[in-house]
């Protein structure tokens, strides 16, 4: 189970993740970063405060994503991962390519900078 | 042993998460290590969809058993052509994003997170054996 919770401020959108990001849920997240992507969005912050576990099917979505955003010029910053998250991203390298921080505030901070 | 067997396709995969997470947690494993199995788990049977049966169906079993030294392990078995998952190239984890891939990420993160795996063709199955250290109290 996935749910995405969306807030916009701005141009500014916000993202939170609730549950598990896996092979089942990874294609409802691609299509909605496609459709807000596609909406115009310039900056966006995934909170993933209460995503309990993301396995090779969610990376590969952020991979694509973060790929699909440096084309296009929305700026995108990630937050509160927990523990086991944060390892997958780290054991994958996905740490030294997409811009992680430990609080939202600083995320959507680091998207005004 | 407890064995389950399940058809190899996406729907089974809860069933199959479940099976083990009550296994572990009944083998009174650290907590914090089922979501590292769960995630070895899913990682193993999403390329059994895909690598073994690719458009045909076919069984996927998972057993369960603690080894004499009291680690926990998992056995994955499947009925598949010849596959050996941990001969897949390692993917390259330092380039930059534009030539970042994602072929390989999900054995590389088993290989990463399991502590002893095995692969071996036996029967005609496939059977990959995966073991986690109970951490150190």
């Amino acid at each position: 189970m996935l749910t995405i919770d969306e807030s916009r401020e701005a141009e500014l959108t916000v993202l939170q993740l609730t549950g598990r990001l896996d092979a089942v849920t990874a294609p409802e997240l691609e299509q909605r970063l496609a459709t807000l992507a596609g909406d115009g969005c310039g900056k966006m912050a995934v909170d993933f405060g209460k995503l309990e576990m993301i396995v090779s099917a969610g990376l590969r979505v952020f991979l694509a994503f973060a790929k699909k955003c440096r084309k296009s010029g929305i700026r995108l910053a990630l937050c509160r991962m927990q523990p086991v998250v944060y390892e997958v991203f780290k054991i994958s390298g996905f740490t030294e390519i997409l811009a992680i921080f430990p609080t939202r505030e600083e995320a959507v901070r680091s998207l005004d900078s | 042993m407890e064995i389950l067997r399940l058809p190899a396709e996406l729907e089974s995969l809860e069933r199959f998460r479940k099976f083990v997470t009550e296994r572990a947690a009944e083998s009174g494993l650290d907590s914090r290590l089922i979501p590292k199995i769960e995630l070895v788990l899913e990682e193993i049977l999403t390329n059994q969809v895909m690598h073994a049966y690719k458009e045909r169906e076919g069984e996927a079993e998972v057993a369960c058993f603690p080894r004499r030294d009291g680690c926990f392990c998992l056995q994955l078995r499947d009925w598949g052509p010849e596959f050996d998952p941990l001969k897949q190239a390692a993917p390259d984890t330092a380039a930059p994003l534009e030539e970042r891939r994602v072929g390989g990420l999900g054995i590389h993160l088993v290989k990463n997170m399991a502590d002893h795996l095995e692969y071996r063709r036996e029967d005609g199955k496939n059977i990959l054996t995966v073991c986690f250290k109970k951490p150190a109290v």
